[in-house]
């Protein structure tokens, strides 16, 4: 517990959970930690929301390997395998769609993390029985947006007291 | 010590509000600054950064930029955005909303901006031939902009900020004469925007090309977006092949066009244990190094997309090679610089899905 705290504490103090995120077809929030904190950021939140991180592609690797000096760039997939296999089973043209993604990326000193909006991609089949799935991701994955959007880095407190 | 308790409080809070945030999170909605802060950091700070110092959008809290607008055009960006330029429209925000956060940029104000709203008078013609010495070079020879979005991103690119489009209907009917007739007189110090009064032009230059850009009215208004000539969201074909000979195939269509395979491997993969696996939905990524970059130059949200990715799955005894339909991702991004892109990504996906299935 105490670990787990602590590292809580040198990443990520909650400031604020406001409310909803840019509305749009793509979601997009900008998130003061350097990349590093955010990323991990995203992964915890993900899977304290009963998500899997399926993976995470190194696009910046990927370029580097190919020759090309990249910043920080790296898309995460994410999802539910019962709800995924299921919602393939039914209708196979979902598949390209899914897992479902986060791109995280590095701006001078911020992160900014995007995602196509789950309620969007649902508008665009034809099924309705998609929607209230759907719609349940998109609530999840706003919430991820925001609380990786509101955290706060701060350095370790036990070194440093002056601060406070 | 007291330090370390409130840290932990802090810390569970957040693991607490982790677990518990499928609740209505908190709004905060004491004071009008403070509203305003938050509507700002919601819609805008993504793109525009939290300071207004610009990212994906330019950057907004410029001396230059604050001095050379008004209220109403600030007002009127935010509702009408920058069709085909990223910058969304905000039709989902009340009039109050908007408001309060044209104030709020305001407040990066250190003097309020001197304009007094009134037509300018100017040759069109003699304007063209103006724009086309002093301004085609960064806004395009008809003022269709920059190519790239906002600000660095921190990679190679020509200019340090993308030069707007002028012939946006957005920015059109944004702007009045004086507001155009501001920005030449001013430029934006800190961009490679500069004052034109450091040519040798007089004032009834600056109206010509004033009176030019008002012109590009006429064709703003002609051009209309068209729904994508292909709107299934994905692209499908059956396989007369079983599933290991359409996965060579589809390699092999991939290489002969130079791609490289990046990654290959289940649907699954990562979701649930290697033995649990769905074999018969395979993903297959590929790309190579233009492929990805020029994407990744014109809009870095593009990434969502990239590598290029090809879904096969067996069901039923049924094979089906599939693709994300481009064009109708297209509609996500607002950027009419991702045509190009956009388009290639279509032909390629179908001659790769089409070769396979042959
Ligand atoms: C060296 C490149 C360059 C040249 C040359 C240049 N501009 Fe610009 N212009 C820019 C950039 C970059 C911006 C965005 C500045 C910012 O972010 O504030 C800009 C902004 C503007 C804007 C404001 C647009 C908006 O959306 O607010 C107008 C109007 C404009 N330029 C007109 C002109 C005209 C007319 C000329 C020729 C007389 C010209 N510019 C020459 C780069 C240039
Ligand atoms: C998805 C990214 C994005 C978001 C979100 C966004 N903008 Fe923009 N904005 C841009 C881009 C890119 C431009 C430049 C458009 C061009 O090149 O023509 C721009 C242009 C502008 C301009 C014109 C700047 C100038 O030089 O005249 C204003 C004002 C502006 N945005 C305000 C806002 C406000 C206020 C919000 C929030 C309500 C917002 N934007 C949200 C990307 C964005």
């Amino acid at each position: 517990m105490k670990k787990m705290i602590n590292r809580w504490l040198t990443m990520i103090l909650l400031l604020i959970v406001s409310g909803p995120l840019l509305a749009g077809d793509m979601l997009m929030v900008r998130s003061k930690l350097p990349f590093p904190l955010a990323l991990k950021a995203v992964q915890a939140t993900i899977e304290a929301r009963g998500y899997t991180v399926a993976g995470v592609e190194n696009v910046d690797l990927g370029l580097l390997r190919m020759g090309y000096l990249s910043d920080s760039y790296k898309v995460l997939s994410f999802g539910k395998a019962k709800e995924i296999e299921a919602l393939i089973r039914l209708y196979p043209e979902l598949a390209p769609y899914l897992p479902l993604q986060i791109l995280v990326f590095s701006e001078r000193d911020d992160t900014l993390l995007v995602a196509t909006s789950p309620a969007y991609l649902a508008t665009l089949f034809p099924h309705t029985g998609i929607a209230a799935i759907f719609a349940r991701w998109e609530g999840d994955l706003q919430v991820v947006l925001e609380l990786v959007r509101d955290a706060e880095h701060h350095t370790p407190v036990e070194q440093d007291g002056s601060n406070y | 010590m007291a330090t370390y308790g409130k840290f932990v409080f802090l810390s569970l809070a957040l693991v607490g509000a982790l677990i518990l945030s499928g609740c209505a999170p908190v709004a905060v909605k004491n004071m009008e600054g403070g509203e305003a802060a938050r509507l700002y950091a919601l819609n805008c700070a993504a793109c525009h950064g939290a300071a207004g110092d610009g990212g994906i959008g330019v950057p907004l809290a410029l001396q230059d930029f604050q001095s050379s607008v008004t209220d109403d055009y600030l007002f009127r960006t935010i509702r009408l955005g920058r069709p085909g330029r990223v910058m969304p429209n905000f039709s989902n925000l009340r009039d109050e909303e908007v408001q309060s956060i044209v104030r709020f940029i305001r407040g990066w104000a250190i003097n309020p901006p001197n304009i007094v709203d009134k037509p300018v008078q100017g040759d069109p013609l003699h304007g063209k031939a103006l724009f086309g010495a002093y301004c085609a070079e960064c806004h395009g020879a008809g003022g269709e902009g920059g190519a790239g979005t906002g600000v660095t991103f921190s990679r190679p690119r020509d200019q340090p900020i993308m030069a707007p489009g002028l012939n946006n209907i957005g920015y059109l009917a944004a702007a009045s004469d004086q507001v155009i007739k501001a920005t030449l007189m001013h430029g934006r110090d800190g961009t490679p925007m500069r004052s034109f009064r450091r040519f040798r032009v007089s004032e009834q230059d600056i109206d010509d090309i004033v009176s030019y850009v008002r012109s590009f009215e006429l064709q703003a208004a002609r051009r209309q977006a068209l729904p994508p000539r292909d709107a299934r969201p994905a692209l499908v074909f059956q396989s007369p092949h079983d599933f290991a000979k359409t996965v060579h195939k589809l390699k092999q269509a991939m290489v002969a066009r130079n791609f490289l395979v990046i990654r290959e491997g289940t649907l699954e993969s990562g979701l649930v244990n290697r033995s649990r696996e769905n074999q018969r939905q395979w993903v297959i990524y590929f790309g190579n190094l233009e492929f990805i970059d020029k994407p990744l130059r014109t809009d870095p949200r593009f990434g969502l997309f990239l590598p290029g990715r090809v879904t096969v799955v067996e069901q039923d005894g049924v094979v089906r090679v599939m693709a994300a339909n481009p064009l109708v991702i297209n509609a996500l991004f607002n950027n009419d610089g991702l045509a190009a892109v956009i388009e290639e990504l279509y032909q390629t996906y179908m001659n790769v899905l089409r070769e396979a299935a042959t």
